[in-house]
Formats: C-alpha cells, structure tokens, sequence
C-alpha cells in the first residue's frame, strides 16, 4: 500500500471505515501504570482465551492493548464496548484471573461484571460507562483523544481515527496558510513557555536557508510528568504528523524526535510508526503528490534534566554534552547546527493535526482568551483519583482537583498544589478558584510548565517541598553558569540548615536574595526558574519558613525533629492503628479508648499522621 | 613585501653595535632602558661585525600562519604583523615558528613581544647614529636592499618573500 | 550600522557589536571572568552584566560580552541592579574560591560581604571557577584534551578519566588562559608537568637550554625548520641568522 495522492488516502480511510466489523472491543491499557501491574497478563489472557475457546478475531472479538486510558489511579483498566453504538464499559483493577468472567458474562453474555466497576466515592453508587464516570466526563481531549482507543502499532486504526487527514489537507494549502492557521488559533507552547507556536513558526519559515529543521521535545524530566510519554507510546502517528505539518510550514525537510532514554517503550512505538509511514508515502519523498519531502529521525536522550532546556535538547542532538547556550539569537534563526529550528514539546505538536482539520476557530472556542484550547495535565500527589487529565484551558484548580482528582486522598486537608515541575510553584487553597491557564498560573506566582500537577495535603512541610526541588535542581544542574551551579547549591545549605533545625537568624532573607538573584542572572531558561520552588513557597507559606528559622518548629508534621505529636483525645477512636505502624513503640493506649504519645521515645517519623483515620494526630510545638 | 609607505631597513654593514636602539625600544615600549625586553637586538661578531634583528614582517608570516586565536594578524594595509594581546591564549607557537627568532614571550603581561615598527615612527631608526637602521620610503631602490639584507639569512627566503 | 547609548553617551556601532566591545570601546570597564578576546563566548560566569533598554522600553539585566546590538538600545553599566548581580556572582565565586587574589579583589571592588562558612566547601583550596577558559583554550588549538566533567556543583575541569592526555603538547595555553591561576604547570631543568603528564623538554642543540616540549615542536612544524639541521631555541636562531648575516660580511665565531 502507498499513497500516491491526497484522494488514494481519503479513499483508503473510508474504505477501513466501511469495512470495520462490528463486533465487541476490548482496550486493555498498557500504559505505564497499568503495565506496571500487569496489564500485559490481562492482555495475553483475552487472546488466550480467544484462542482456546476458539473465538474469531474478526467475527467475535477484538482486543488490543492501548495507551495510556488516563485513569491510572484504577488500573489495570479494561475497557468494553460490545457494538459500534453502544457505551463503553469500564473496568477497573482488572487482574488476569477476571479475564474469563469479563468475556463470559459482558462479551457473550451481554451483562456487566458488576465488582469491577468503578464506584464513586460521592455517590456510593458504582458507574458502567466510562463518559459517566466524573474522572472522564469534566475532560475535553484533543491531544490525548486517541491514546486509549487505539493500538498504536496499527496504521489502520491510526488512519481510522482520521490519521495525515490534517497532514493532507495542509498539503492542499499554501505554507504560509498553514502558519496562519496555527497563529490564529492561539495555540501556545504546551511545553511551559506558552509561547505562541504560530508565531514561533513564522519567524523560521521567513528565513532563508539551506536547511532546516523542526524538533520535538520529548525530554520529558519534571518529576511527577507522563504527558509526553503517553502521547508518544499512544498514539504516535499524531505527533508525526504535526510534526510533518510544521516541516511544510517552515520549509524543513527535516524532523528529529529527542526522546529521553527512560521512554523506550516510546522509542520503539515512534520507531515502528516512522516506518509505516514511511512504507506507505506518508514520510518521505514527495509526500502524498505534494513534492514536499520529510524525514524523521529519533535522537535518544543521554537522562539529563538539563536536555529538556531547547538549546541544550539541540547541543545534545548535536553530539555534545547538553549544555545550554546564551540565546540571544533565536533558534528559529540559529538552532541545529546553525540552521533554523523549530522545537515544539510532544503535546504541541500533537495538537497540530486536529487544529489544521478542525480550524482555528473550533480550537478557540475551547479555552480562555489568549489560551485556547486544552492542556494535558498528569494529576498526581495526594490525590484521590490521580492520572492523565486532558482539560479545556481555564478549568479551575478546584474542578481539576475535587471534581476530576476526587479530592485529597484519605479526605485531609488541601494544602498547596504543585503545578510547572521544578521550574514551577506551589499555590495554597486560597488559589483553587483559579482558572488554570499559562498567564494566571504566572500571575499567581507559579507557572504551567508541561503540565506536573502535584498535590499536597496538611501532612507537607512548604520548606521541605522546596528542598525536595532544589535537591533536585543541584543534581541535575548542567553547572554551567555561575547562579544556577553556585547558586543553588547556597541555597540548599540554607534550606538543609531550616529542615534540620541548624538555621541562622536571617536565613530566610539570604535564602529569599539568593533566589532572587539566580532568577535574574542564570543563564539558561531552567536556571532562571530554578528559585522558582523557593520563592512560590515562600511568597504563599512565609509563616512556615519563619516558624522553621525562628522556632525550629516544621507545623507539617515532616521535618525529623522539629515537631511533636499529641493525639486528640476526643477524636481518637482507639483503633491502634497509630500504635502498630510506630517504630519506636511510642504510642500506647487500651483498645477502644484515646492513645497517647511519649514524646521521649518518639522519633518523629510521622508514621502515625499518616495512619490515623480519624485525624486525631496533631502536630505540636516541641516543649523545651 | 610590505606595502606600508616606508620600510624598516636593517643594514649591518653600517652597525657600530652600540645597542642605542635595544634601549631607544625599549623605553619607547616599556618606558625604561631594559635591552632584553626590546624588540630589536644586536648580535655582535668578531671583526666588529654587528647584525641588528628585527621582525621583516613577513610576507607569509609563519606566526600567523602558527596561531590559532588571530592574536597575530598581517595587516593588508600596513603590511605589518601586528599583535592583539587581548586575543593571546599564551601558546607560544609563534615565537617557536618564528624562524629568524624575532618574537619573544612576556610572561608577566601573558603576551608576545615583537617589532610592531612604533606605529610609524620606529625609535630604533630615529636613534641609531650610524644609519644602520633606517626607515625609508618604500622605493624600488629601498626594497632592493632589504631583498638584499633577506637573501643574507640562512633560511626564511620564502617567508619574506621579496 | 546602530547609534547605542552606554553611560549617556552615544556611539555607533556595527549592528551585531556586543555591549561589551561598544563598551570597551567607550573606554568603559566592564569586569569579565569567562570572557577572553581570542576564544569564543561562553557566557558562563555572568559577571559581565549590564542594563539594556529597548527601543520598547523594556529594561533588561543581560551579559554583556554575548549581547549582540541589534537597533538602538540603552546601555546602563553601572546601576544599582548592575552592581547588585556583579556583586551577587562574585559572592558565589569567592565562597568557592576563598583564596583567590582576583575575586578577593572583585569582592573589594563591590563591596562584597562574603557567605559564612556554611557556604565554603572543606577543600577550600580550590581556584577553579569553572569558566571554561581552558578548555576553550585547548579546543581552539585543536588538541581537545581536556574537557568539563561532571555535572552541577561536581561539575569540573579535567581530562579524559582523569588520566594523562595524549593529545596534550604541553603547550601552557589553558593556565595562561585562567583567570584565576588555577591551573599547575611546573618546570624543572628538564620537563614540564601539566595535568598530571610530564614532557620531557627538548634542548636546544646550541646553547642547550630546554625550550618546547617535542609536541609542541611537532604541532609547529610545517612553520618551525631547524636551521643547518639543528634544532634551536628562539634566542639561538635569532643568534645563527644573524651569524649567517655578519660571516657574509667577513665574520667569524661570536665573542
């Protein structure tokens, strides 16, 4: 099969169309949290019995392992659909032993396996379909819309799904009307920056130059972050095809995927997706008629944090130590090797396709002024229902969090959310009526990042969050420029000294004027926001930094030494719980009736904040 | 050959070998009698023979041609080698390229020391007494007689080209 | 070409000029630690930072020896937020290197209190600020023998697994380079030590003083010609050029 114009496409698509049987359908996730426990067993378990029981794979059932379905939190997930029109099923902590039952009594027998459905916790009462179930139905997917429902090393079911059908349509245009299109539709870097890709695009397609290039950034580093990966694991033909989209726009011929070595699996589902494309006249020479030629090759990425900074990503592709670059000259001037580059993130480009088939117009009415569109978010932390998010801009930190997230895990209190990664900030529940988008999450002091969401309960230190990052940031620091190498390694002395109660009266100022300044003077995009923990959590939670200088008090409950515990009589229930995860045996009590602490023994771990049901551990000031 | 209005000519015949110009190069450049930081020297030879060196400014300058940051550069104007110090990286490649010995090293200000021919008025000619060293307009007569100071040195014909 | 203002005072300049040239060529001093004429910009220890304002009236902190001028920009090289971020990086520089003349004087010059002893590393011997000069240095003559290793806070300066290069000539261009003298060459009658590799030095075949290392002359060699055969030190060529001159002219043996 080749495509040798637009029509033999179009015409080959509403051929798959037509000829798709109707027959049960069944998506085993195997995304990364689901494969992590097992789901490739559930798998193998549906084509064995498939097999065994002699069921025809294209008479009476389909099953394919996905992407990533989002909802991580439940997985394993299978999800059911038994014909074209009626609603999906939606399995939850699936294992392999359900396989059978799952087949028997919902694919031949046409009735729901009850156990397996999801039970909302608000309601109580336990949801079928998956568009009903609260996780899904506040989320609006574009980029992820495919991850899920398809089997990503399947052209056809790529091609099904309306797969180079944006591709072929930009072909159709002129290239400058293609770079108007994504102006216009306001679409921003998804990446952190925001900003715009349009005119991103047009300041490398105006110069002139032998070659060019255009990159996806698939370095995906933040700790907490699978946004990318699903993408590129789920559904890899959409981000190729942006990315062939782009290279017509600018005039490149060109494309490189840097993927961070940790995403194999992704590796190897771009890799097989290049090929197919390739094999069929979607990459290539004169693609589809058009006389546009494009090749896309995958740069692997060497782990380091510092190759997600764009000059870094291209130094690195390049053959040399990811080290940044004083950028004074944009890359869509000079970026890879000297030449033009345009580099999007996975899910910018991701968005292409859809924009191009859809029109600017239809991706603006998604979103908020100056952001349209939706941001894929992965929803982690203490939170109940933590997974992949796909939400129209400008949903709230609330909706995101207490709708989408089910709220805190174990029902404790919000403290802050994290969102942007390490270059980001932490916002408290004062902040959850915020729309989230790029120019209020800044405005807030925070920033949206690639779309780390991070949530934290009353049982977080602020200070010790801040530590977290910027222990993180002085690891993975390329140690190139002077604020960012120095820097931040004064700063983690200051912040060590406030968490292990060994700090001076004025360390919070000099923590404060160092951020300061490593924001003003680093050199390079993630040195610049590198203070950014620092300074979120002390411009929102000052009263916790100054307890932690002044008093060596953590009201956290977090930092080892700097607290000690009491239980509430009144709200302790005697269940023991408290008493058995205690290391240091402090906690004793009769059954049934209030535990106590002897502060003595006590080793301050916090054990018990986390065990106890019934919130009955406070965290006090330690007695001198 | 340089293409600068006058030249730099060395006439060994004429030296009386007193050393006037290593100190008129000297002051003039660091500001104190000190021959053995001048950019000229006098060899001196038995039979009261005496030979002044300086750089000839090569045609093909073999430092430049040695180094590698543009800290030496013939100027297309002046015809002259010229040193940007700021540039040096301290290689000492030049003076080891040199073939005639005519750069020195200054390690205290971490640059190279040459004839840069005191940017239009050398010293050296000024206060030489015996017209052993003269700075002349670059005539045809003028420039048979470097040609003829060259063909004398053992080696570097081809540098100086002339 | 663009008219800039620096210091109030204006100057036209080559478009693509960075601050730090149309400065210097105002007679502005601007310190610098990284920078060096003769290698290419790094911009890594922004020391060198200057004021740019827009023709859009936007204000920036920008290092001067890698901003280019590109239209008509104000340049301020002495204000508070200048002097504070100069001040800022030469505190972080002098807790790493507590010994170094050149930051001491640095810290002098603005005024520098500097950081506890939190802040100093136990191994408070170290010169090295991690500029890169050297390693530019190596890599502009072509011989690539050292490089940056590690990364962060580790980050340093060495060669290949820490061993004895074999690209190095020997050549001392990387500690002439350092701003700091961070960087050991030592010399005894015989060779010189670098980087943990010893050369041995050739003599002069005349005089017999030991003047290069053979790397160094192999490098040079499409330029470097013995003379009669003999390989012989600057000093000594001069010498035998000059003697090649004087015998044309009745000479014969040097006093």
């Amino acid at each position: 099969m080749r495509f040798e114009t637009i029509k033999d496409l179009e015409e080959y698509r509403q051929g798959l169309l037509a000829s798709a049987p109707d027959i049960p359908h069944v998506w085993v996730c195997a995304g990364p949290g689901c494969l992590a426990n097992g789901s490739m067993e559930i798998y193998e378990g549906f084509m064995k019995y498939a097999d065994e029981h002699d069921l025809k794979a294209d008479i009476d059932l389909k099953a394919e392992a996905t992407g990533c379905q989002g909802f991580c939190e439940r997985g394993p997930l299978v999800t059911v659909r038994l014909s074209k029109d009626a609603n999906e099923i939606f399995y939850q902590r699936v294992r392999p032993k359900d396989v059978p039952e799952i087949i028997e009594k919902t694919i031949l027998g046409g009735n729901v396996v009850d156990r397996l459905l999801y039970r909302d916790q608000a309601t109580k009462s336990k949801i079928a379909s998956t568009s009903a179930i609260p996780f899904y139905s506040h989320q609006k997917k574009i980029v992820l819309r495919n991850c899920g429902q398809i089997n990503p090393l399947s052209l056809d079911e790529a091609l099904a799904a309306d797969a180079y059908a944006g591709l072929a349509k930009a072909l159709s245009m002129e290239p400058a009307e293609v770079i108007a299109v994504v102006k216009d539709s306001g679409l921003r870097g998804r990446g952190g920056g925001g900003f715009p890709t349009g005119v991103k695009w047009e300041s490398a397609a105006v110069v002139d130059a032998p070659q060019k290039y255009v990159v996806v950034n698939g370095d995906e580093g933040d700790p907490g972050a699978f946004m990318d990966r699903a993408v590129m694991e789920g559904d890899p033909h959409t981000m190729l095809e942006g990315l062939a989209i782009g290279g017509y726009a600018i005039g490149a011929t060109r494309g490189l995927i840097y993927v961070r070595n940790e995403y194999p699996i992704a590796v190897d589902h771009l890799r097989i997706a290049i090929e197919q494309a390739h094999e069929c006249g979607l990459l290539g020479k004169n693609i589809l008629g058009s006389g546009f030629d494009f090749e896309i090759e995958i740069v692997r990425g060497g782990g380091a944090f510092v190759c997600g900074e764009s000059t870094s990503l291209m130094t690195s592709i390049e053959g040399r130590a990811g080290v940044p670059r004083v950028k004074y000259i944009r890359s869509t001037e000079k970026g890879l090797w000297e030449g033009p580059t345009v580099l999007n993130n996975v899910e910018s480009w991701a968005n292409i396709p859809q924009i191009l088939l859809n029109g600017a117009e239809w991706f603006k009415s998604m979103g908020t002024e100056n952001n349209s569109g939706t941001k894929v978010f992965s929803l982690v932390g203490k939170v109940k229902n933590s997974g992949l998010v796909e939400v129209p801009m400008g949903v709230t930190l609330r909706e995101m969090i207490y709708e989408i997230g089910g709220g805190v895990l174990n029902d404790r209190e919000f403290k802050a959310v994290q969102t942007g990664g390490p270059s980001g900030g932490c916002l408290p529940a004062s902040e959850l009526d915020r729309p989230v988008d790029f120019d209020q999450l800044k405005a807030a002091g925070s920033m949206m990042g690639s779309g780390g969401m991070i949530v934290m309960d009353d049982h977080t230190c602020m200070v010790n969050v801040a530590q977290y990052f910027v222990d993180f940031l002085v690891e993975e620091s390329c140690g190139k420029c002077t604020p960012c190498r120095e820097g931040l390694k004064a700063m983690q002395t200051l912040l060590h000294g406030l968490t292990s109660g060994t700090a001076k009266p004025g360390d919070c100022a000099m923590l404060k004027e160092i951020a300061e300044h490593v924001r003003d003077t680093a050199l390079c995009g993630l040195g610049k926001t590198a203070a950014n923990p620092v300074l979120a959590t002390m411009n929102w939670f000052p009263e916790e930094y100054e307890e932690h200088e002044k008093e060596g008090f953590c009201r956290g409950g977090v930092c080892s030494g700097l607290y000690a515990l009491e239980i509430d009589p009144d709200l302790c229930t005697g269940c023991t719980l408290c008493e058995r995860v205690c290391p240091a045996g402090a906690v004793s009590g009769e059954k049934k009736k209030p535990h106590t602490i002897d502060k003595h023994a006590c080793v301050t771990c916090g054990s018990c904040i986390d065990a106890c049901r019934f919130k009955a551990i406070k965290v006090v000031r330690r007695s001198e | 050959m340089e293409k600068t209005e006058n030249l730099l000519l060395i006439t060994p015949e004429r030296c009386i070998g007193c050393g006037t110009c290593e100190l008129a190069c000297s002051i003039g450049h660091v500001g104190e009698f000190k021959p053995t930081v001048a950019n000229i020297s006098v060899l001196r030879f038995e039979a009261g023979v005496n030979v002044p060196m300086a750089c000839l400014q090569c045609d093909k300058p073999a430092c430049v041609a040695a180094c590698q940051t543009g800290a030496l550069e013939k100027d297309p104007k002046t015809g002259l080698v010229g040193i940007n110090g700021a540039k040096c990286i301290g290689c000492r490649m030049c003076m080891m390229a040199c073939p005639f010995g005519n750069i020195t090293y200054n390690a205290a200000a971490k640059q190279p020391l040459k004839c840069d021919q005191c940017g239009g008025s050398p010293m050296c000619a000024e206060f030489c007494p015996a017209n052993a060293i003269e700075y002349l307009p670059a005539d045809t007569a003028t420039v048979q007689r470097k040609k003829a100071f060259a063909a004398k040195l053992a080696s570097g014909i081809s540098e100086v080209n002339v | 070409m663009v008219e800039v203002t620096i210091d109030g005072q204006k100057i036209e300049v080559e478009k693509g000029t960075t601050a730090l040239e149309a400065a210097r060529s105002l007679g502005i001093e601007i310190p610098t630690l990284c920078y060096h004429e003769g290698l290419p910009p790094d911009g890594n220890c922004r020391l060198c930072q200057v004021e740019v304002t827009d023709a859009r009236g936007r204000t920036n902190l920008v290092i001067s020896c890698m901003y280019p001028i590109k239209g008509p920009v104000e340049i301020r090289t002495d204000t508070e937020r200048v002097r504070d971020a100069r001040a800022f990086v030469v505190k972080l520089l002098l807790a790493r290197s507590p010994h170094s003349p050149v930051l001491q004087h640095l810290a002098e010059e603005y005024g520098v209190e500097p950081l506890d002893a939190r802040f100093v590393p136990e191994d408070e011997t170290d010169l090295c600020i991690r500029c890169g000069r050297c390693v530019r240095a190596c890599a502009t003559l072509g011989n690539n023998c050292i490089e940056f290793v590690w990364r962060g806070w580790e980050k340093e300066v060495n060669t290949p697994f820490k061993e004895p290069s074999n690209s190095c000539i020997g050549c001392g261009a990387c500690a002439q380079v350092c701003p700091t003298g961070a960087i050991r060459v030592t010399e005894d009658e015989t060779t010189r030590t670098i980087w943990d590799r010893t050369f041995d030095l050739v003599a002069c075949e005349r005089c017999g003083v030991r003047f290069a290392t053979p790397e160094q002359l192999k490098v040079v060699s499409p330029e470097f010609k013995p003379v009669d055969g003999r390989v012989l030190c600057p000093r000594c060529r001069k010498l035998e050029e000059a003697r090649a001159v004087a015998s044309g002219l009745g000479a014969q043996e040097e006093n």
